[in-house]
């Protein structure tokens, strides 16, 4: 889940001004009757940061959203491009066969 | 271990066939197999073979699907004694060889394979086999018929895997073209397309993968190349499926390091089961594969649903300070609905800022108003009021205490002082100003009202609100003028309504007011004509020109007598739907102005019968019917709204009217209402919340929780309001519930209404073995309803087996009808 200032692509430390000029931005390139919710998300976003005030209770009381998933997603990324050669294709023929796969392979034969 | 005999009859032979047949078909092989077996013993019955062989190939096939593959094999092998080859299920046979890898048998058994049973009749074996060839066993093509379909396609698979490894893919797409459909190989041919076109397309590669079937022996390593295709949480939500082995055989060819193949199995380990405890602790201990930006904010945020963590997130990020940690702990007890110690660390955040001085001020008034959120009205306000002090310019805050100090008598200074704070600080803001019209109004103080209409005009020129008020404020002032007799200043103050032009009937109304002025001054029979004309254009009915008439006399004091003489009689008139939303509308405005309700009230008096007798006869629509009622619940006119909502409840059963007629019954008085009411307004207030009635859920809402202050006895002793008794000695006979806790009582509400519905006094009685004299007790109960009430809640615990200590005979003797209390001589 993004913070309100994600969503708007600000700094934490973006001035009144700036979170405007922000939204505007964004509610021009996703005016409300393009996509309600995303419009939605965004003017909620100005709301709860839009002046020094609104800042500071959000900061007070926004009860932080935690994502397990974007940490597992950052976790399980790798840098390198996914190759797939016949030496991996032959590893997995072998890990393929388990305890199941004969019994499986003819189960469900007619008796 | 001595086997279980089964009892034969003696019989004979035929009757022991009988048996082991009737066994045979009812699927009972291991019994039939005795059977045959003592059979065939004193004769070697061909057909007894056959069936014999038939139940040990069937308690093979059964052990087999258990996984009990030795067991298996020896049935078959005693299957295969009595009877000849070609051996039914010999596939099934090798293939349980294969699983316990008895490699001798398996070897004799390939052998004596011919190609027409590889390559016809046992295809799942000949798959299987191909898979086992491919990876674990190529010595199996030795042993297989050479002459065989298999063997053939064998070789081409052999070359197609040649090309792949020497990365020559043309070759292979010809390679494999030359295998049939039918080929054992086909799901292997679509499982090596499908590993080479994984890097180029994924959707490709998963069109290839769902076509193996779930039963082919390469589905599992279809699994497996379709989990390589899969990137994060994706990849989690399969890896479960896996055995640790292939889990790492993924992660390898996905590219992992050592650490992220750890964080893997750990994931895998918890089946997408995952605790705050656990996503915390992988978070802490794998935060080396994490953006330290990301998993610090993560760990953060899991403080508040995790805050035994904190140990932890102070030993590996930049420890949280003494405010935060109990911010966080604040906002962990507001996360578990635990407001009291989310209290207490708000209060000790507000502690730590004020010693940092006033740079905290105003995170100390958020704090203060976040507190008052959570906290009941009385005490919000206290709180808004404290965080005024460290935020002094926050409108909504000043909005927030004068709204609840309007809502009571009792704080009337206190909102005149705050409203006077407020004005102060917000000279121009409308709502404020707006604020302090109504409390002049409501005050009588004319003109105040008058200045701040002006002084919002001049704001926002267009305020239809403020136009309105300033016009009633001009009329108001000139009735009182006309009650002061300052003749001279009422004609100032209508000029003064009729020049703002608001409307025909405003001015009608400014011409109204001139007719009693002129009645009240210069010349009496001029302004009765004047009134009884401005009367006529306002109102197109006999009664609401009355109404009119009556309350403009009385509010300015003339006699009203004098007046409706001089109007056609309104007695007889049936208000039409438009003629009751004039009058509706003629209440509101007036009612508008505080403090007149007598005076409504003595001029509804003038068209009472009217009314009623309208409210009798006309078919009005229902929301008509609840505006009216509503105004009549503002104006309090009690006698008009249970007449109102009692003809509309017999009309429309919806739990808004029986509020209504409660409200109207009690005169807003809940002391007052029954006991039997108030379990009807329970019932609708549940009824309320199943139509989605909003209002009529927050009407009687709020009467049950005055219902609830005012009988605040515990246990029963409540019952005894249900009838109002002035006597101080009077005992309650319904007291013997008292012992009762509420809680058992709310459970027998619920069949106390449901019966009360369905059951006559009569019925009730003849329901109870115990009564010996029903008309006893029926006489009881003509006389005292409390002891069908009584009665009733016996019945209600009877029937939902709750055990009150309260018998028929203890509520009987209670009420005095053991004895014959007859007043009768017969």
């Amino acid at each position: 889940m993004k913070t309100p200032y994600e969503i708007l692509d600000v700094t934490a430390d973006a001035n009144d001004v700036q979170i405007k000029q922000a939204y505007l931005r964004h509610v021009k390139e996703n005016p409300p009757d393009r996509d309600q919710d995303q419009f939605q998300l965004i003017h909620n976003a100005y709301t709860s940061i839009k002046d020094h005030k609104s800042r500071i209770s959000f900061a007070l009381f926004n009860v932080p959203e935690v994502d397990f998933d974007e940490l597992v997603d950052q976790a399980l990324d790798t840098v390198q491009t996914f190759e797939f050669d016949a030496e991996h294709f032959n590893k997995l023929l072998h890990a393929g066969i388990d305890d199941t796969t004969i019994g499986n392979a003819l189960s469900s034969s007619e008796k | 271990m001595k086997k279980k005999q089964i009892p034969v009859s003696n019989t004979g032979g035929i009757n022991l066939e009988k048996q082991a047949l009737s066994k045979l078909n009812s699927g009972k092989y291991k019994e039939a197999i005795q059977l045959y077996k003592k059979l065939l013993h004193d004769e070697g019955k061909e057909q007894w073979h056959k069936q014999l062989a038939y139940c040990y190939l069937q308690r093979a096939l059964d052990f087999a699907a258990t996984g009990k593959f030795k067991e298996a094999l020896v049935l078959w092998e005693n299957h295969s004694e009595h009877t000849q080859p070609p051996y039914q299920d010999y596939d099934h046979y090798i293939s349980w060889l294969l699983q316990i890898n008895n490699s001798d048998r398996i070897q004799s058994c390939l052998g004596q394979l011919s190609a027409q049973q590889l390559d016809k009749q046992y295809p799942k074996l000949a798959a299987l086999l191909g898979l086992l060839m491919i990876t674990e066993q190529p010595e199996f093509e030795q042993i297989l018929p050479k002459d065989s379909v298999f063997i053939a396609h064998f070789k081409i698979i052999q070359s197609a895997l040649k090309a792949y490894q020497e990365n020559n893919l043309n070759d292979i797409n010809e390679v494999l073209k030359q295998l049939p459909y039918r080929s054992a190989f086909r799901d292997f041919r679509t499982l090596l397309k499908a590993s080479i076109t994984v890097q180029s397309s994924e959707k490709q590669t998963k069109l290839l993968l769902a076509k193996i079937p779930a039963d082919s022996p390469y589905s599992q390593t279809a699994k497996l190349l379709l989990a390589c295709t899969y990137n994060g949480t994706s990849l989690l939500q399969v890896i479960e499926q896996f055995k640790h082995k292939q889990r790492r055989i993924i992660g390898e060819i996905k590219g992992f390091d050592k650490k992220q193949l750890e964080f893997l199995e750990q994931l895998a380990k918890h089946t997408n089961r995952f605790s705050d405890k656990i996503k915390f602790n992988l978070a802490i201990k794998y935060q080396s594969l994490l953006d330290n930006e990301l998993v610090q904010r993560f760990c953060h945020a899991m403080l508040t649903v995790y805050p035994a963590g904190r140990r932890d997130f102070n030993n590996n990020f930049d420890s949280v300070n003494e405010f935060e940690e109990n911010r966080l702990k604040a906002l962990s007890c507001e996360h578990n609905n635990d407001g009291y110690d989310a209290e207490y660390y708000w209060k000790q955040c507000i502690k730590i800022l004020i010693k940092e001085g006033t740079d905290s001020s105003l995170k100390i008034a958020l704090i203060l108003r976040h507190l008052s959120t959570q906290v009941e009205e009385s005490e919000q306000t206290e709180l808004l009021i404290e965080s005024l002090q460290f935020d002094p310019e926050d409108r909504d805050s000043y909005l927030q205490i004068l709204g609840y100090y309007s809502q009571q008598q009792k704080t009337a200074q206190d909102y005149k002082k705050w409203l006077t704070k407020t004005i102060k600080k917000f000279p121009q803001d409308i709502d404020v100003l707006t604020l302090a019209v109504k409390a002049a109004t409501r005050n009588k103080t004319y003109q105040k009202a008058i200045q701040f209409a002006l002084k919002i005009l001049k704001i926002d020129p267009l305020n239809i609100f403020a136009k309105q008020i300033l016009f009633s404020s001009h009329l108001a002032h000139a009735r009182q003028l006309l009650q002061g007799k300052k003749f001279h200043l009422v004609e100032k103050e209508i000029q003064q309504a009729e020049d703002m032009k608001i409307g025909k009937a405003h001015t009608l109304q400014t011409q109204l007011m001139r007719g009693f002025l002129c009645f009240a001054g210069q010349d009496k029979p001029l302004g009765l004509q004047k009134i009884a004309e401005s009367l006529n254009k306002l109102n197109n009915d006999p009664v609401n020109t009355y109404f009119q008439a009556a309350i403009e006399a009385l509010l300015t004091n003339l006699p009203v007598a004098t007046i409706l003489r001089e109007l056609p009689p309104a007695k007889d008139h049936l208000l039409s739907e438009q003629e009751l939303s004039r009058f509706i509308q003629l209440l509101q405005q007036y009612n508008h102005e505080d403090n007149i309700q007598e005076q409504l009230h003595k001029a509804i008096e003038k068209i009472k019968a009217p009314l009623k007798k309208s409210l009798q006869h006309q078919n009005y629509d229902e929301n008509l019917l609840l505006t009216l009622s509503q105004e009549l619940n503002n104006i309090q006119h009690f006698e008009l709204l249970r007449h109102c909502s009692k003809l509309a409840q017999s009309k429309w059963q919806k739990p808004i009217w029986m509020y209504y007629r409660v409200f109207s019954e009690t005169n807003d008085n809940p002391e007052k209402c029954s006991f039997l009411n108030f379990l009807k307004l329970e019932e609708n207030h549940e009824q309320a919340k199943q139509d989605k009635d909003h209002r009529a859920m927050a009407l009687i809402g709020k009467f049950l929780d005055r219902y609830h202050e005012t009988h605040s006895q515990p246990g029963m002793g409540f019952l005894g309001n249900m009838f109002d008794s002035d006597e101080e000695d009077f005992e309650d006979p319904l007291a013997i519930f008292d012992h009762l806790p509420v809680e058992i009582f709310r459970k027998l509400q619920k069949k106390i209404t449901s019966l009360m519905k369905k059951m006559s006094p009569e019925k009730l009685v003849q329901g109870f073995n115990e009564i010996s004299d029903d008309n006893n007790i029926l006489l009881g109960m003509s006389q005292d309803p409390d002891l069908f009430m009584a009665l009733l809640i016996v019945r209600a615990a009877d029937d939902l087996g709750i055990d009150i200590d309260v018998s028929v005979n203890d509520v009987v003797k209670r009420f005095g009808v053991d004895k014959n209390t007859s007043p009768f001589p017969f």
